[in-house]
C-alpha cells in the first residue's frame, strides 16, 4: 500500500511537471514516418533548420524552485519533443477475456483473442490489478506474440476468395497494403510493403495449405512494431 | 502475492511512463565465435541471485573474536567455520543458516569483499551492475562464449537496474514463464504452432517491417529491437526438447509456469542454462532492506525458508555429479558458479546501509575461504578491490581467457 500511494504521488508530480513543459500542438513522429524518419528539424543532408528545431523543455518549460530553493527539474532528462516516444503495448491491450466485454487490439483487427495469450500474462510481465509495470519486450515474448498473431490470423484467413489460392505479386501487393494499413492504422512504406511481399512470395513458397501460408503473410505484419508498440 | 515483481522503482518508472580459470580455457567469445568451450571444461555458467535491499554480512562473515563482536545481530556460540584461507585469503567462518546448504555449497564456498561505496539502494544496485556505461553482467556473458542465442537472462520481472547496452550482440533477455520459454526452444505443440521455419522468417520479416519505428526510437522500443534479434536467435538454433513437469516437480512448482517466486526463478535459471545462457540473475523481492532487524532474524528466517529450499534444488541438480543438469550438451561437468549479493551490507547498530559488501561465491572452481571479512563496524579492509574485482573473479572462476574486468584480485579464492 505504502508503494501504491508513493507511485501515485510520483505520477502526479511527474504529470504536474510534464504540464510545465507544454508548449501546445505537437507533431508528433512517433512512427518514423514523415518528419520522424530523417530526424526533426532537418532539411537535408548534413543542414538544419534554427528556426525548425523543435524547442526542449528548458527552452519552453516554467522553471519552479522547490524546498530548500532547489529547481525542480534539474536533473530531468531533456529531449526533443515528440522524439523516442514509442512503447510497447501493455498485455492489457492485446488481451481481455470475453467475459470483461472489454475490447482489445487482436479482436479490433482480426475479430479474434488468441487462445495462447490466455495463460501467458507473466510472459508479457503482465502486472497486478492496480500496479502499473513499463512493458519490455524479449525473445521469449516475441516468439510467443508471434504464436497469438499467427492464431489470429488462422482465423482471418481461414475463409475468403481472398485467400483461396497463393499469393502472386499483385494479391501480395494488394493484401500486405490492406493488412499494414488495417493493423498499424497508417500506410506502409514501400521498403515495409516490399518485406511483406517477400514473405508472400519467397519465404512461405514451401507452404501448400495456401490459407496457412496467407496467414504467415499476415501474422509478419501483425507482430512488427506497428502494431505490437504505439 | 505476485507484488514481490514490481519493486518501489519499478513502479516509479511505470508511473513516469504513464505521465509522460582453471576449469578450462575460454576465448574472449562472442556471437562471432560461436563454440568457443574448450573441449576439456564443461560449460560454465554464473547465477547471481541478487537478494533486493541488501545481503547481511552475517551470511558470508560471521563474526568471531576479531570481526564483528559476538553479540551484534544476534550472533551467539560460534558461525559455521569452513576453514580454508591462505595465499592472502582468511579462513571462512559463515552464519550457521549456511548449514541447511548443500554440502557441495559449503565446501567450494569463499566469501568476496567488494567496495563500491554507495549506501542509497539505487546507486549501489547500479554501481554493482555496471559503471554507469557498461553492463557488467553482459560483458561476462559475452566474455564466456558459448553458442547459447540467449546468453544473458533475467529470471523474472525485476531487471537489474541501470544501463545495459549490448555487448556485441548480447542483450539482457527476461524469462517471465517457463512453458512459453520452453515452446520457443521446442517450437513444438499443436496445429495452430507456426513452422520453426517459417516462423524465423516471418519474425525476420517483423523486424524488417519494424525498422524504421525502432529507428524513431531507439531507448522506448530497445527491448523490442534486441528481443526480434534474440527471438530470431533463438528459432535458428536446433530445437531442444524441454519438459515442464521435469521443473515443476523438481522445484514444486504447483504446476504454475509463471516465473515469480523464487523456486521458479531457479527452475527458470536451470532452464536456461541448459539451453546455453552464460548468465542468469534472480533479482528477489524488495525485501530485505531490513531496517531494524538488528538480530537478523527476519533475514535469517528469509534465508532459511525462501531461499534455501530451492537453491538446494538448484545446487542438486546443477552442481552436483548425477544432478539432472549437471552434464553439458557435450557431455562433460558443467562449471556452474552461484553467487548471492545483495545492495550492500547492513550496518550497526540498526541493520542500516553500509557502503561496501562482502558476498558469498560458490562453484567447482571455488576454494574455500575469504576476502571480504568485515570488522566489528562491518567494514572492509581498506585494500579490498571495487566492483569490478567481483566480476573479474567470477570471469576467471568460469575460464574466461580474456578478462574484461582486468587481472582478478581474488585469485587466493579459486582452486
Amino acid at each position: 500500500m505504502k508503494s501504491v500511494l508513493f507511485g501515485l504521488m510520483a505520477s502526479t508530480l511527474l504529470a504536474l511537471g510534464t504540464m510545465g513543459c507544454s508548449s501546445g500542438g505537437l507533431d508528433i513522429p512517433g512512427d518514423g514516418q514523415g518528419g520522424g524518419a530523417g530526424g526533426p528539424g532537418t532539411t537535408g543532408p548534413g543542414t538544419t533548420d534554427p528556426a525548425s528545431t523543435p524547442p526542449l523543455c528548458t527552452t519552453t518549460g516554467t522553471v519552479y524552485a522547490g524546498f530548500g530553493g532547489a529547481t525542480l527539474g534539474s536533473d530531468r532528462v531533456q529531449a526533443v519533443q515528440g522524439a523516442d516516444r514509442g512503447r510497447m503495448k501493455p498485455f492489457s491491450a492485446i488481451y481481455t477475456t470475453a467475459a470483461s466485454g472489454a475490447p482489445n487490439e487482436f479482436m479490433r483487427v482480426s475479430s479474434y483473442t488468441p487462445p495462447i495469450l490466455a495463460n501467458n500474462g507473466a510472459t508479457f510481465s503482465a502486472p497486478p490489478a492496480n500496479w502499473y509495470q513499463e512493458p519490455e519486450a524479449s525473445a521469449i515474448g516475441i516468439y510467443t506474440s508471434y504464436r497469438a498473431a499467427f492464431q489470429s490470423c488462422l482465423q482471418v484467413t481461414a475463409t475468403g476468395a481472398a485467400y483461396s489460392a497463393a499469393p502472386t505479386t499483385a494479391t501480395a501487393t494488394s493484401q500486405c497494403t490492406s493488412w499494414t494499413r488495417k493493423f498499424w492504422s497508417r500506410d506502409a512504406s514501400p521498403d515495409e510493403l516490399t518485406a511483406c511481399e517477400n514473405v508472400a512470395t519467397n519465404d512461405t513458397a514451401t507452404e501448400s495449405d495456401v490459407n496457412k501460408r496467407w496467414a504467415y503473410v499476415c501474422a509478419s505484419v501483425l507482430n512488427s512494431a506497428g502494431f505490437v508498440s504505439y | 502475492m505476485k507484488n514481490n515483481n514490481i519493486s518501489r522503482r519499478g513502479f516509479l518508472k511505470g508511473a513516469a511512463a504513464a505521465a509522460g580459470a582453471v576449469a578450462g580455457t575460454r576465448f574472449a567469445g562472442h556471437n562471432l565465435i560461436g563454440n568457443a568451450r574448450a573441449a576439456t571444461a564443461g560449460a560454465p555458467a554464473v547465477l547471481v541471485i541478487y537478494t533486493l535491499g541488501g545481503y547481511n554480512s552475517i551470511f558470508p562473515s560471521f563474526g568471531d573474536s576479531t570481526s564483528l563482536a559476538n553479540t551484534t545481530f544476534g550472533q551467539s556460540g560460534t558461525g559455521l567455520n569452513l576453514g580454508g584461507g591462505g595465499g592472502g585469503a582468511m579462513p571462512l567462518i559463515v552464519d550457521s543458516t549456511f548449514s541447511k546448504l548443500n554440502a557441495f555449497a559449503t565446501t567450494n564456498m569463499a566469501t568476496v569483499g567488494t567496495k563500491h561505496g554507495q549506501s542509497a539502494h539505487d546507486s549501489a544496485e547500479q554501481a554493482t551492475w555496471g559503471d554507469g556505461t557498461n553492463n557488467y553482467m553482459l560483458q561476462l556473458a559475452d566474455a564466456m562464449g558459448g553458442g547459447g542465442s540467449i546468453k544473458a537472462a533475467v529470471a523474472g520481472g525485476n531487471m537489474p537496474q541501470g544501463p545495459a547496452p549490448a555487448v556485441n550482440g548480447t542483450t539482457l533477455q527476461q524469462i517471465n514463464d517457463l512453458q512459453s520459454t520452453i515452446d520457443a526452444l521446442s517450437g513444438t505443440g499443436d496445429a495452430t504452432v507456426p513452422d520453426r521455419g517459417l516462423a524465423t522468417k516471418g519474425i525476420t520479416a517483423n523486424q524488417a517491417m519494424s525498422k524504421n519505428r525502432l529507428a524513431a526510437s531507439p531507448k522506448g522500443l530497445l527491448s523490442l529491437g534486441s528481443g526480434y534479434s534474440s527471438s530470431i536467435a533463438t528459432l535458428t538454433k536446433p530445437a531442444k526438447l524441454y519438459q515442464f513437469s521435469d521443473y515443476n516437480t523438481a522445484y514444486n512448482l504447483g504446476g504454475k509456469t509463471g516465473v515469480g517466486g523464487f523456486a521458479s526463478q531457479m527452475a527458470a535459471a536451470e532452464l536456461m542454462i541448459a539451453a546455453g545462457a552464460n548468465v542468469v540473475c534472480a533479482m528477489t523481492g524488495f525485501n530485505w532492506d531490513s531496517h531494524g532487524d538488528t538480530d537478523a532474524t527476519s533475514v535469517r528466517n528469509q534465508m532459511s525458508t525462501a531461499i534455501i529450499p530451492a537453491l538446494n534444488t538448484f545446487i542438486t541438480r546443477n552442481q552436483v555429479t548425477g544432478g539432472f543438469n549437471f552434464k553439458d550438451d557435450a557431455g562433460n561437468d558443467r562449471n556452474v558458479t552461484v553467487i548471492i549479493m545483495g545492495d550492500f551490507a547492513r550496518s550497526l547498530p540498526g541493520s542500516d546501509h553500509q557502503p561496501n559488501e562482502s558476498v558469498t561465491v560458490f562453484g567447482p572452481n571455488v576454494k574455500v575461504g575469504s576476502t571480504g571479512q568485515t570488522d566489528n563496524k562491518v567494514g572492509l579492509a581498506p585494500s579490498t578491490p571495487p566492483m569490478k574485482g567481483l566480476w573479474s573473479y567470477l570471469a576467471a572462476a568460469s575460464g574466461v581467457s580474456a578478462n574484461p574486468f582486468g587481472p582478478n584480485p581474488h585469485a587466493s579464492l579459486l582452486k
